[in-house]
């Protein structure tokens, strides 16, 4: 296969891990990519947050705090016993469900036509953000429990199906989060894959993943409109095509090195989501095409440097995990960057890191602990 | 979880190694194709920075580029010595932003802000709530406490900045009132000269608005930050140096004034010219009018001085003299026969109002014969005569830096008729500014030599860099040293006991001139009106001033030059000279002068004095004080000056001894 033999040719042990299997080039490009998305949090919303709450830095210092408990959680999973972690996650699986369940219930906070949002204290937590990476670990718990029997469609796949995916999706579809169901939808489908799934199920399974795509768009009409837009965004630039068109005039004002730090005027009330759907658009404004393939690159290569920990991993579950968080990453920047630049119907996905969003961050930077520990566990003798 | 799905059914469990190699495998080709695809949009990316297509420029430069015409601080307009003839000041005006104002916020805000503005509530409320506008002015040039009643009417309504601000707008001010107006001229609303110096260097003051480029965000606000001061700085309009002496220009026009009051006229003109350097140290006008507030009657706007040209009549008569003397045919020795007071050329009769019979050429001058005037004409010869008289500057502009100028008439030499000839000698058939006879009689001043009228010396941008330098220009020797002596001889006999104007004399002095009535021509026929005017000089011996007063139908007493527009002369020429510091010459001092000492010091007090007080401006009563040296003292201070009414001061507010910062409004009302 080509692209296995591309991969482990780019995939060299160029740089190992120590030898305990701490993977310094990821714990380096995680903490690089909150940095750098802390900078262009602030820069791309100091002026509305100043403008709306008075305080320039109302996102900024909710995405420390996001980052804050991120860190706290990520420690927390690198020092627990392994086993523990693995006990563990039935039970989370089950909380997150009822979080997302709460989320519809009079405790939920709606924003912008769609209640995804709980109300804890001064900030909203955003539950569909934490099932995302739940359900990954929960897939693969569920797969790795399944090893060497995925032959078995009946009792394995079809399962894994409805009792691992059926139930987030579901919750999904009544918070309307169009963009998560997919994340997940294609999450199982990688996990899947990976753990050994024959190729004509996941033939199949791709068919008809395309054909509930293909309804979704057929049953909602804004998702018609969008997909039009995205064909053609020029045809309505007030409307559906507005906030496309805004964000490539924000980086064609960029150029090749962009007007500065704070200086983009795409925030200016012309990007309806300067600081976190649209944050790459502001990005490519004040830091140019150079700021631009920055921060496409370090996606890049966080996705790589973990699905090179996927590699290493000790056990199937390990592996599983590792592999689903890169997809996890790999995916969601894909959509967010590829709506920006046009390749993909909009859709309201963060950037990892880089967008603002106190609970995306929070699971993004354990999500990156997680696959440190799988790297860390790769290297402990199998008791 | 395991345990959850059913029991396993044991045809196909692989071995953990087959697992495992197969999902490492797996594993890359998932990570391989996250990498392509986000590789492609990092390219895809890249590219829509580097190379937009023109679609997204264009909306690109629809969408984010703002235009703002900057209206430019105008530039000042300063006399001689620096003092301000006209200057702009900032005055507020309160700006309200109607999308930028909620609903339910109108009737509070409208409420509130009656109180502060003294308008009537509805009013107020259908302009704050008025539709698809982004910009109403509630109030204009508001009270500086206005301004911060506003500021505390927006925090108490919540309201953002970009809702409700007060806006500084540019007004023009010309401290002098109505000093100089016919020179300065005044500004239109649209912010552009539209008369005088106003109009003539608008260029150069208004600085040419200057147009930015600058981003503005969803609002139209500007992103980039205030362009206040520096751009403003940048867009300053000029200053423009004037060779006006406001202290002579104060005489004339006063003197002026006097004429009004004596005699009554249409208008009346005159101009003081500094003989060695052509500059116009005066120039006016009466009628005259307030630029400050030009108001809609054009006539008293009306710059007669430059804008008229009318017969000169006998004042023409000098220059006659000396065309004559110049070209060697006669010296004002010379006998000439008066025909006792009636002379026939041809058909054509010219008569004298006062027979003479056999005279000298200068006393030609001193009674003003006219056909003592003509023989001359006639003895030099068309051809040369009207050569003299071009010399001399009649019939071309001067090139004044002011609108409007006229150029006046002398028949061509070609087409003269000998008894044409022989009017213009005295001044009819001709026509001719006030303005070019004082360059005219400057030149029989400065030794033969025309200078060309300069009226700005200077004219500079804001950081004080020169754009523009005019000195002194020569435009042609007239006639040479000996034969201006000896014309101004003849002049001088004019204001000697006998001649026709002892009323330009001034004690002290010997004074060169030469009167003139003419009669008014209307529709081409000569009615009962005349022009009473008197051309001089001073002193005769080493002349400094040129000083031209013409009174355009007097209709009040007599109408004789010598009597109308020598007293305004000899006014004008004494307080002159005095404020120059001309030495006068004792033994001429045959009288004592009155008081006009004290009137001279009146023309200025004591200039405002302000003392900081460590956090601003202690402000000293202004009570009385005219307009000029409030701005002119408290001008520099940085103090926001709010000036209402004009005239003399009769209000403050802050009151005398309060401490104001540079930036905070001081209000000055005048009556």
């Amino acid at each position: 296969m080509s692209i296995t033999e591309l991969t482990a040719a780019l995939g060299v042990q160029t740089s190992e891990p120590d030898e305990n299997g701490w993977d310094w080039w990821l714990f380096g490009a995680t903490c690089i990519l909150c940095g750098f998305g802390l900078l262009m949090i602030y820069s791309a919303s100091y002026a509305g947050a100043d403008r709306t709450y008075g305080d320039p830095s109302h996102y900024f210092t909710r995405q420390v705090i996001g980052i804050g408990i991120g860190v706290v959680a990520a420690t927390l999973v690198l020092v627990v016993p392994w086993r523990w972690l693995r006990r563990a996650v039935l039970p989370t699986h089950i909380a997150t469900l009822i979080l997302l369940g709460a989320v519809l219930s009079p405790l939920g906070h709606s924003a912008k036509g769609a209640s995804r949002w709980l109300a804890l204290g001064p900030m909203n937590f955003q539950p569909s953000e934490l099932a995302k990476l739940v359900f990954v670990i929960s897939m693969a718990h569920f797969l790795a429990c399944n090893e060497g029997r995925l032959k078995d469609v009946v009792g394995v796949v079809l399962p894994a199906l409805v009792l691992q995916l059926a139930p987030f999706v579901g919750l999904m579809y009544f918070q309307k989060d169009f963009g998560t169901t997919v994340i997940l939808a294609g999450l199982s489908g990688v996990l899947l894959f990976v753990a050994g799934l024959q190729k004509r199920w996941l033939v199949g399974g791709a068919a008809v993943a395309l054909v509930g795509l293909a309804a979704m768009v057929v049953g909602e009409e804004y998702r018609q409109r969008r997909l039009i837009s995205f064909l053609d965004p020029f045809a309505d630039i007030e409307g559906t095509g507005y906030q496309i068109i805004q964000g490539w005039i924000a980086l064609a004002t960029g150029g090749p090195t962009g007007t500065g730090i704070t200086s983009g005027v795409a925030q200016r009330g012309f990007l309806p989501e300067p600081h976190t759907d649209f944050i790459s658009a502001v990005i490519g404004e004040e830091l140019g095409a150079v700021g631009w393939c920055c921060a496409a690159g370090l996606q890049m290569f966080l996705v790589w440097r973990i699905v090179l920990v996927s590699g290493r991993a000790r056990d199937l579950f390990g592996g599983l995990v590792a592999v689903g968080i890169a997809t996890l990453f790999g995916a969601q920047a894909i959509i967010n960057l590829g709506v920006v630049a046009g390749l993909m119907p909009a859709k309201g996905l963060v950037l990892p890191f880089l967008s603002y969003g106190a609970s995306a961050v929070i699971v993004h930077v354990l999500a990156a602990g997680i696959v440190l520990r799988v790297g860390l566990e790769s290297r402990r003798e199998v008791s | 979880m395991s345990r959850l799905h059913l029991p396993p059914i044991p045809l196909a469990v692989e071995s953990p190694e087959v697992v495992r190699s197969r999902s490492k495998g797996r594993t890359r080709i998932v990570g391989g194709l996250l990498l392509a695809v986000l590789g492609l949009i990092c390219v895809r990316g890249a590219q829509l920075c580097i190379a937009p297509s023109d679609r997204t420029i264009r909306e690109a430069n629809v969408r984010r580029w703002g235009q703002v015409t900057l209206q430019a601080r105008r530039g000042q307009v300063l006399d001689r010595n620096g003092r301000q003839l006209a200057t702009s000041v900032d005055t507020p005006n309160i700006i309200v932003d109607p999308q930028m104002v909620p609903p339910d916020a109108i009737q509070p805000l409208s409420e509130a802000l009656s109180t502060v503005l003294g308008r009537p509530e509805d009013e107020l409320r259908s302009e704050i709530g008025r539709k698809g506008s982004r910009y109403v002015r509630l109030a204009q040039r508001v009270h500086p406490r206005t301004v911060v009643d506003v500021e505390r009417v927006r925090k108490s309504t919540n309201l953002p900045k970009p809702a409700l601000y007060v806006e500084r707008a540019s007004r023009r001010y010309y401290p002098e009132e109505t000093l100089l107006s016919h020179v300065l001229g005044f500004i239109s609303a649209d912010g552009h000269g539209r008369a005088g110096i106003e109009f003539s260097l608008d260029e150069y003051l208004s600085g040419g608005t200057i147009l930015f480029q600058r981003r503005h965000d969803l609002r139209g606000l500007a992103v980039d930050g205030p362009l206040g001061d520096t751009a403003r700085q940048r867009a300053a309009g000029m200053t423009v140096h004037t060779t006006i002496d406001r202290r002579i220009q104060r005489i004339t026009e006063r003197a002026l004034e006097g004429v009004l009051l004596r005699s009554d006229p249409v208008s009346a003109s005159a101009v003081v010219v500094d003989v060695e350097t052509g500059d116009i140290l005066a120039l006016a006008n009466v009628p005259t009018f307030n630029p400050n507030a030009p108001g809609s009657d054009p006539a008293p706007r009306r710059n007669h001085a430059v804008q008229d040209a009318i017969e000169p009549g006998s004042v023409f008569k000098p220059f006659t003299a000396a065309a004559a003397v110049e070209e060697g045919l006669v010296t004002g020795a010379s006998p000439i026969d008066c025909e006792g007071g009636t002379w026939y050329l041809g058909r054509s009769r010219i008569r004298d109002d006062h027979p003479h019979g056999m005279v000298t050429v200068s006393d030609v001058v001193k009674y003003s014969s006219n056909i003592g005037a003509a023989k001359l004409a006639l003895q030099v010869g068309a051809e040369g005569f009207i050569d003299y008289m071009h010399a001399f500057g009649f019939g071309e502009r001067t090139g004044i830096a002011l609108p409007g100028e006229r150029r006046g008439t002398v028949r061509s030499a070609d087409t003269i008729r000998p008894i044409e000839l022989a009017t213009t000698s005295y001044g009819q058939g001709v026509t001719s500014t006030v303005l070019q006879l004082a360059m005219a009689t400057a030149a029989l001043a400065n030794e033969g030599v025309r200078m060309k009228p300069r009226l700005v010396t200077r004219v500079e941008d804001a950081h004080g860099v020169p754009e523009y330098v005019q000195g002194p220009e020569e435009v042609v020797r007239v006639i040479s040293p000996e034969t201006a002596r000896e014309v101004t001889e003849m002049m001088v006999t004019v204001t000697e006991p006998g001649g026709t104007a002892t009323r330009a004399r001034v004690p002290g002095f010997r004074v060169a001139g030469k009167t003139g009535t003419a009669e008014k021509a209307e529709n081409g026929r000569y009615g009962a009106g005349r022009i009473g005017s008197f051309i001089g000089f001073l002193p005769a011996d080493d002349p400094v001033l040129a000083v031209v007063v013409s009174v355009d139908e007097p209709r009040k007493g007599s109408r004789y030059g010598g009597i109308v527009a020598a007293p305004a002369f000899a006014e004008i020429g004494e307080e002159a000279l005095r404020y120059l510091g001309v030495e006068p010459d004792p033994e001429l001092l045959d009288e004592v002068t009155e008081s006009s000492e004290e009137e001279v010091e009146r023309v200025d007090n004591e200039p405002i004095r302000l003392a900081w007080a460590r956090e601003g401006w202690e402000i000293p009563d202004l009570g009385g004080r005219p307009l000029r040296e409030v701005v002119a003292g408290l001008g520099p201070s940085g103090i926001q000056l709010d000036i209402r009414g004009s005239g003399h001061v009769v209000g403050q507010d802050p009151p005398a001894g309060a401490v104001v910062a540079p930036g905070q409004p001081l209000l000055v009302t005048l009556k």
